[in-house]
């Protein structure tokens, strides 16, 4: 018995210290240059080695990508971005895990010049306390997030700027000198503004696993790894930076009653008289369909006013994410769920984008053209407003949705 | 002896197939005239086979082939399309239903209406031209000497018929006038406006404009009164324009036959009463298909007394659709047509023929058609989900 959960343990032990790609499609990251160098790192370094190295460095790192980094940087030196790449390649990482590890990897160099001690005296009593943040356990990011922050709620008091700080704590022993070099390269390439690590994805990741348990780990689709508009950010990455654990899910739950909705062969509306059903209406096919995406979008609109969203309007697309990232819509109904916004919030078509431009410069050419034939401009808007405008006025007076 | 007995009977049931001059189609659609073989004949004088028997008006005798020349192309070309059509829903959906069908009469010229219990109406009530009709079968009356029939092919003779004649629904006609009215409304308003605008002006600021002047009443007016004469006049213009003279030969256009075919093959689901829109659809559709051409609809357009059929045209929902005077509208057809692009051509194929599992001749478009397509994608679409989402963003599209 004691052998058998031995053995449990050890499986246990073994899944929870693996890292992969779980439902990423196509890398952002892996363009054809790229590509080349995948290939190269491949080929000197075998498969084999490089996904073991990864798996063996997150065991040791504790999720923490600074100590992963210095254990990549160790063995492939110049080589850990392409490694890196690689695993992705071969998904063992996802996209979202590169984000974070790359924002690491530049402030982690080899051969640094060695930091030389300086003697301190006169540190006040709240000096000191400060400077002993630097002895946390936490992975170095971390560490230097919250001394980053501490030292700006704090600096009136303080002595020193946060570069004498990391040299002062370095002094006191409270960080190696190669930590030293790494928190003054974090500085420099402004870390502070990073709202997450790679450690707080990997966290929110697994709470969201053991509140909605995936169906399914093998299927991928690209719709995670494809830039949000206006952004730098993928999907995925996006979700993770701006939402918490409970947000995803309470996102992630409206996408899934939508699609219930939507999937639903019978809808009816009961229409009651003293208490007692008087009417039921049994909604036609297209009225269910329309019922379902308006109700989405009433729902969003109470989601702006939940206390767990304050100050956060996430989109249709932010919604569709959620549920894709917990599972709820599968990688083959993804891009179909999303383009359902098309229903209520249609593209213009390219002749409402000339009309726009049309009654725009109508105006100024009516003023050029000579009277009285001034009217023509005016004509041709009048004219192209009548052909595309109310597209659809029968529909309304025939479908109640 | 028996031996000899079955070997002669069996040379007496082969099929024949012989060669004749025939109407069919190019690979872009146009009409020509080619020597193709006529399969599964059974008669060595006659346009009888396994499966069809083709004959003239009420007669019961297959149509000779020393027939004159013009009712011999049309019993030929009838003869080799309608196996074509055959052919295409025993090889491309197995259809069991037709492949059992039994031999079909197929009536050319025939103009009496269909009795339901006379098979033929009086001669006199009604004569019919220029179209062709599938009837049920019927159990006849035997005391008044009306022998049971089987379901039947009857295809009108041509007759040219004046545009005056014709019930013309001009459905596409009212889209244009629709949106001629309602730029004309748009236009006499702001004209009004304007023109009451520049009178308070002048009554109450001193400015140097007169709105009586010419130039201010053509600029004001002139608009309102080219649009007002446009709309006046727009149906004598229309009908001025529109061909005098009308006539089809349906015997002689293939699709027509594929069409008429196809209410015959569904016919297990879809009893041939009467003709509905989503009947009438379903029958475009599958000639269509058959047809391997989307502008099935588009070459007989200038035959078709109701609205110019396209079925690429994306035509939106109109409630009078659901009437059955409507049945030869294009709104189902062209919505049938573009499962082939959502779904992928087979199956959209498979899918359109699944479909009338779901539905009756008495179905209607907002209701059972819809119903039916995403029950018919529940059990055939690939991914089930998805593909409803997309039919129902298409259907959503076309103003269901």
């Amino acid at each position: 018995m004691r052998f058998l959960t031995l053995i449990l343990f050890s499986v246990f032990a073994i899944a929870e210290a693996e890292i992969k790609n779980v439902r990423e499609g196509d890398s952002s990251y892996l363009t054809d240059e790229k590509l080349r160098e995948v290939s190269r790192v491949q080929h000197q370094y075998g498969l084999d080695d490089l996904s073991q190295t990864l798996n063996k460095s997150y065991s040791n790192s504790k999720s923490c990508s600074v100590n992963l980094i210095k254990d990549l940087r160790l063995k492939y030196g110049q080589d850990v971005s392409a490694v890196l790449l690689a695993n992705r390649y071969n998904d063992y990482l996802d996209d979202v895990s590169l984000f974070y590890l790359f924002k690491i990897e530049k402030n982690i160099t080899l051969n640094n010049r060695p930091i030389k001690k300086i003697k301190m005296s006169n540190l006040s009593t709240q000096e000191s306390l400060y400077l002993e943040r630097f002895l946390s356990k936490d992975c170095l990011d971390k560490i230097f997030l919250s001394t980053y922050q501490d030292y700006q709620q704090q600096k009136n008091n303080l002595s020193f700027s946060y570069k004498e700080a990391i040299r002062f704590a370095y002094s006191l022993d409270y960080i190696s000198s190669d930590d030293a070099v790494i928190l003054e390269n974090l500085r420099k390439n402004k870390f502070h503004l990073e709202r997450l690590t790679w450690t707080d994805y990997l966290k929110k990741q697994k709470n969201l696993r053991l509140q909605q348990p995936l169906k399914n780990e093998k299927e991928r689709s690209s719709f995670m790894t494809q830039k949000v508009a206006g952004s730098d950010f993928s999907r995925r990455i996006y979700l993770y930076e701006n939402y918490s654990e409970v947000q995803i899910l309470l996102m992630a739950n409206l996408v899934k009653s939508f699609k219930e909705r939507l999937d639903s062969m019978k809808i009816e509306l009961t229409v009651f008289k003293d208490d007692q059903p008087n009417e039921v209406i049994a909604l036609e096919p297209m009225e269910r369909f329309r019922f379902s995406t308006k109700m989405l979008r009433k729902e969003m609109n109470y989601l702006y006013i939940n206390s767990f969203f304050e100050n956060q309007k996430p989109d249709y697309e932010d919604l569709i994410t959620a549920a894709y990232e917990v599972g709820f819509v599968t990688a083959a109904e993804v891009d179909q769920v999303y383009s359902l916004e098309d229903v209520w919030s249609p593209k213009k078509t390219l002749m409402e984008k000339i009309a726009v431009y049309a009654r725009f410069f109508g105006g100024v050419v009516a003023v050029a053209i000579p009277q009285p034939y001034g009217f023509v401009p005016a004509l041709v808007i009048i004219a192209i407003e009548a052909s595309i405008g109310e597209k659809r006025p029968v529909v309304d007076d025939t479908s109640l949705f | 002896m028996n031996f000899l007995m079955t070997i002669l009977l069996i040379f007496s049931i082969n099929a024949i197939a012989e060669n004749f001059r025939v109407l069919v189609r190019s690979e872009n659609n146009k009409p020509y005239f080619e020597e193709m073989r006529l399969d599964d004949l059974t008669s060595t004088d006659s346009f009888e086979g396994k499966h069809f028997k083709i004959v003239q008006g009420k007669s019961d005798e297959a149509i000779k082939f020393t027939a004159d020349e013009e009712l011999k192309l049309k019993a030929a070309t009838v003869y080799f399309h309608l196996t074509r059509a055959r052919d295409f829903f025993i090889n491309e959906l197995s259809s069991d239903y037709v492949q059992n069908m039994g031999q079909i009469t197929i009536r050319l010229d025939l103009t009496n209406n269909f009795a339901d219990l006379g098979h033929f109406a009086h001669d006199e009530q009604d004569p019919q031209y220029n179209n062709a009709l599938t009837i049920p079968a019927g159990k006849g009356y035997p005391k008044k000497g009306i022998s049971p029939w089987g379901a039947e092919i009857w295809f009108r003779p041509s007759k040219s018929v004046h545009i005056s004649e014709l019930k013309v629904n001009n459905l596409s006609n009212q889209n244009v006038k629709g949106v001629l009215k309602k730029f004309r409304n748009q236009t006499h308003m702001q004209n009004l406006q304007r023109f009451l605008a520049e009178n308070l002006l002048v009554a109450t600021q001193d400015v140097n404009i007169n709105p009586l002047s010419t130039d201010n009443l053509i600029r004001t007016a002139g608009s309102s009164v080219i649009l007002e004469l446009a709309y006046q006049n727009f149906d004598p213009l229309n009908r001025a324009l529109s061909p005098k003279w009308y006539s089809l030969e349906s015997s002689m256009v293939p699709e027509i036959i594929y069409h008429e075919f196809a209410h015959m093959a569904f016919s297990d689901k879809l009893v041939l009463s009467h003709s509905t829109p989503i009947i009438e659809g379903m029958a475009d559709y599958f000639a269509g298909r058959i047809a391997h051409s989307p502008t099935l609809a588009m070459d007989i357009k200038r035959y078709n007394t109701f609205n110019g059929k396209d079925a690429l045209k994306k035509q939106l929902y109109k409630i009078q659709f659901e009437q059955n005077q409507y049945a030869n509208t294009d709104f189902v057809f062209g919505l049938l047509w573009s499962m082939n692009d959502l779904l992928g051509d087979q199956e959209g194929l498979n899918f359109v023929y699944e479909l009338r599992n779901y539905l009756s001749t008495n179905s209607s478009i907002r209701t059972e058609l819809v119903e039916g397509m995403l029950k018919t994608c529940q059990v055939k679409c690939t991914h089930p989900f998805t593909d409803k989402l997309s039919i129902l963003k298409s259907l959503d599209s076309k103003g269901l």
